[in-house]
């Protein structure tokens, strides 16, 4: 085996802070060596991010750092400011998580690329440079190049934005690339083209990789070695076949476990631990009566929201509409659950603030109960708040940060008048029945995790006995071990407790072990509405397919026979030919 | 069975638990109480993260500060002062001493006496008195007035036509006060209104200080009401004064304490320099503005006193604020204002 380009060895990282010393990372050693991917895999808080930080030599200063980093038989905790700016960007690049904050909201994306070559290669002309961004932006697969490459950063999707990042992390043809979740804040169907960019530049450019993640299934298709991590200490290091596979330590198993599978219905769901909860409650379920017999709890006709573009400051004229939400149909039964399905703009969250808002839609009409929602008097909408109710997707934001839990699951029983006695014995008995103890009552939110927090939100929405509660995207901001227990508890209440779920969400392969029925929403419309194994198993509808395609699954073989070549190799080379100029000066 | 009206008890759930038996189900049961695959544990052992309340961060934040310290043993000595000076002092502030007329300090008139025969530490404890309950009472008072305006237009704002035409008014009236040439507006009220009560240089110089707390009170409202548990609560179908109440105020309030602190020394500086000049407090009261007023500047004890103390007080206010400010807010850096 060749040199490795980056050996990290024995890497502590810590921070002090109010509470005492907090510990990133401690004792991680590990290699990449030429060409490889290596892929750093761990939950939030693991320390991952750090490692990579540590790597770029872009810690904040009051960190504690020791161990060895040597990059290219550079030490580079010796090297100074001035050194590292000449290896970053140039011999190390960077792929970061959030492509809008990631370039320069002020400077054309063009200019941005140009920067990067110039910085490293002063002798390349302006005009030179800007030519070499435009190919670059071609390379990566970004229609009209010469025009896009003059329009600002908020011009471009996120994915185009993550497009022109990975053109700025090429263009010098580093030795090593580090992607930090490169694609978590993207929908799938982009995050697979630009993964398949990611694996096709690295091939292109012969670079190391490595890549940090807490997704498994983006993982499978990318990395050569695996690394895992937990609380700071490396778990397991192995080839992606072997992590996958047969991993060794019990917490890959786990992490491997939890991962809900799209592509698994009945066999592979015995792996998964979701699933298989799942799969243990459809079968407490099964002498249900069938669906046309059971009372409709929500009914959504022809819904459409629409709001108008205008322009102009002071004299308004609108000069188009916005459809976000184009006629859209459903209703859910009792006890039954819906997934709503759709990427980011499909018109899902609009959908659900119209059915929350208890008011005359813009168009069509809303159903709780069989009654119409703007026929309600005010009275009558006070009271239907209980039996409609909704949990948000990000525990940190949606519980009041000064109030104790006991407080915030009060909350609405207070508004629906319940006596002092019967809401301190609800509140114990919704704590066990979310699986927190009675005693944490009087603790307040930023005591708990991310679950704990939403299983609070979830005891809150069960407050006052509803039938339907609006799941927006409940498990999207956890990690996937804490998921998998978030989904088994919900199948769990909804079995014991006949509640309605509408779940929103952007992930398919969550819905799948949920949900009875899916509605897969594309541009305010609903294109496909069926039972979940019909969608899952045979999808009619053109975009369902490319969702389900998309989503990333965690098996390297499966994965790999799935990539597709993503890189424009002669737009790469350029037009001249033999650029940068030379490439010894980095070697 | 979800029937809102049906009580359920902790008995209940443990029966309908037995029912379904999720202990019988490994799955449900490792996921909810397997140690390895539940969300880290709520530590309850060790000297723990969790182990220390916010209050309690918060007293040990403000009190490691030497400039809390400093603040409030000054600000305390001051009150001390001038709730005891006037009680064991045998002079009182408008009783002449015409024979010892511009004399210094001595064991009978402590700071001296001013060329009117007035003792100076009589009538400067005296208006030490006067400016602290008008420093107190104005800030209280602007910051009141703030509240009401700002969380009223930042919470009404995203609510429809109506919401935003309320929020235009109530911003307009921000913006009409602050263009009002609030200095002049005091010189023709003050007199007036001190034939009354001297109580009314409260509402006075609150009335001209509120703008610019309500338009950042408004602007933090309005942020929290994007918030998901502000949020939650609308969809709760939680009254709008009790979401104010109960979500918004608590989660803006150490801003509010913060600028109520700061707010009461600006309000003493308004206030004596208003009686400075003539147009604040008036005979038979005292001010520290209108005892400073008697100067001689030949006679250096005629006007040191009553400064030093009108700067301490206003210096032990502010590093008191700003030790608050660090404590609250340790983000915010001490070297911002």
């Amino acid at each position: 085996m060749s040199d490795p380009i980056l050996s990290v060895r024995d890497l502590s990282v810590s921070f002090p802070s109010e509470y005492g010393t907090v510990h990133a990372v401690q004792d991680l050693s590990y290699e990449v060596h030429k060409g490889e991917a290596l892929a750093i895999v761990g939950e939030s808080g693991s320390g991952k991010s750090v490692s990579s930080l540590a790597v770029m030599g872009l810690l904040p200063r009051t960190a504690a750092i020791s161990g060895e980093i040597e990059m290219l038989g550079h030490r580079m905790f010796e090297l100074d400011d001035k050194q590292l700016s000449r290896l970053r960007g140039n011999t190390i690049s960077m792929v970061f998580q959030d492509p809008l904050s990631a370039l320069t909201p002020v400077y054309r994306v063009g200019d941005q690329i140009a920067e990067v070559v110039r910085i490293h290669h002063p002798e390349v002309s302006k005009v030179r440079a800007r030519q070499r961004a435009e190919e670059l932006l071609d390379a990566v697969g970004i229609p009209e190049p010469g025009r896009r490459a003059s329009q600002y950063p908020h011009e471009f999707s996120g994915g185009m934005r993550q497009r022109a990042m990975i053109a700025m992390a090429i263009a010098n043809e580093p030795e090593l690339i580090i992607a930090d979740e490169p694609t978590t804040a993207l929908d799938v169907t982009i995050q697979a083209q630009v993964m398949d960019l990611l694996k096709s530049a690295q091939e292109l450019i012969g670079a190391a990789t490595v890549l940090i993640t807490h997704d498994m299934g983006v993982v499978a298709g990318f990395a050569d070695r695996v690394l895992v991590m937990k609380e700071s200490r490396m778990v397991e290091l192995g080839t992606v076949d072997e992590i996958f596979y047969s991993p060794r330590e019990k917490y890959t198993q786990d992490l491997l476990a939890a991962v809900p599978r799209v592509d698994a219905g009945e066999a592979g769901a015995s792996r998964s631990v979701a699933g298989s909860a799942m799969q243990k409650i459809a079968d407490l379920g099964e002498d249900r009566p069938p669906r046309e017999e059971l009372p409709t709890v929500l009914e959504v006709e022809d819904l459409a929201k629409v709001f108008p573009i205008t322009k102009g400051a002071i004299v308004r004229r609108k000069i188009g509409e916005q459809r976000a939400v184009d006629g859209i149909s459903f209703d859910i039964r009792e006890g039954e659950c819906l997934a709503l399905v759709g990427e980011s703009g499909s018109g899902k969250t609009t959908t659900l603030m119209e059915i929350m808002q208890l008011r005359t839609p813009q168009e069509g009409t809303i159903r709780i109960g069989g009654k119409e929602t703007g026929a309600l008097t005010r009275k009558e909408r006070a009271t239907l708040r209980s039996d409609i109710t909704v949990v948000f997707q990000d525990p940190m934001a949606s519980l009041d940060p000064r109030m104790p839990i006991a407080d915030i699951i009060k909350e609405p029983m207070r508004v629906q008048g319940y006596s002092k006695e019967r809401m301190e014995e609800r509140v114990d008995w919704l704590l066990k029945m979310v699986g927190l103890l009675p005693e944490h009552a009087a603790r307040f939110p930023t005591e708990f995790s991310g679950g704990q927090r939403q299983r609070v939100g979830v005891a809150r929405a069960l407050a006052c006995d509803p039938k339907l509660i609006i799941l927006d995207e409940p498990t999207s901001a956890l990690d996937v071990t804490v998921q998998a227990g978030v989904l088994a508890m919900l199948a769990d209440l909804r079995a014991r407790l006949g509640v309605s779920f509408l779940f929103v969400s952007h992930d398919l392969s969550v819905v799948r072990h949920i949900s009875d029925r899916i509605a897969v929403m594309q541009k305010g419309r609903i294109v496909e509405l069926g039972d979940t194994e019909e969608v899952f198993t045979n999808p009619q509808h053109p975009y369902s397919k490319e969702l389900l395609s998309a989503v990333p699954i965690p098996d390297p073989e499966v994965a790999r026979s799935r990539r597709r070549e993503a890189i424009d190799r002669k737009a790469f080379e350029g037009t001249s030919g033999g650029f940068p100029a030379d490439r010894e000066d980095s070697q | 069975m979800t029937n809102p009206n049906d009580i359920r008890g902790t008995d209940d759930a443990s029966a309908l638990r037995r029912a379904t038996d999720p202990e019988a189900n490994p799955v449900i049961g490792s996921a909810v109480d397997d140690p390895d695959l539940r969300d880290t544990e709520v530590d309850e052992s060790g000297p723990a993260i969790e182990s220390l309340s916010r209050g309690e961060l918060l007293r040990r934040r403000f009190l490691r500060n030497p400039s809390a310290w400093i603040g409030m043993i000054i600000f305390a000595a001051l009150v001390l002062m001038a709730i005891i000076g006037p009680m064991v002092y045998q002079y009182g502030p408008f009783e002449r001493d015409l024979r010892n007329a511009l004399t210094g300090p001595s064991p009978y008139h402590w700071f001296g006496v001013n060329e009117n025969g007035l003792d100076i530490f009589a009538r400067t404890m005296q208006g030490l008195r006067i400016s602290l309950v008008i420093g107190v009472g104005t800030a209280v008072l602007t910051t009141f007035l703030a509240l009401l305006v700002g969380i009223v237009a930042g919470y009404v704002s995203h609510k429809g036509k109506w919401g935003a035409f309320v929020d235009g008014a109530l911003v307009n009236l921000i913006n009409l006060f602050l263009v009002i040439p609030s200095i002049l507006l005091l010189m023709l009220f003050s007199p007036a209104l001190q034939q009354a009560s001297w109580l009314w240089m409260i509402p006075l110089l609150a009335g001209f200080a509120w703008m610019l707390t309500a338009r950042v009170l408004r602007a933090m409202t309005q942020q929290l009401v994007r918030t998901e548990y502000v949020e939650a609560a609308r969809f709760m179908g939680v009254n709008p004064i009790v979401t104010m109440t109960r979500h918004i105020i608590p989660n803006i309030a150490s801003w509010i304490i913060i600028d109520t602190t700061l707010g009461v020394s600006a309000a003493i500086l308004g206030e004596t320099g208003l009686s400075f000049i003539g147009f604040g407090i008036q005979y038979p009261q005292v001010s520290l503005g209108t005892v400073l007023q008697d100067y001689n500047i030949s006679a250096p004890y005629t006007w040191i006193p009553p400064a030093v103390v009108l700067a301490a007080l206003v210096i032990s206010i502010n590093l008191m604020g700003e030790a608050l400010r660090d404590a609250l807010d340790p983000t915010s850096g001490s070297s911002r204002i």
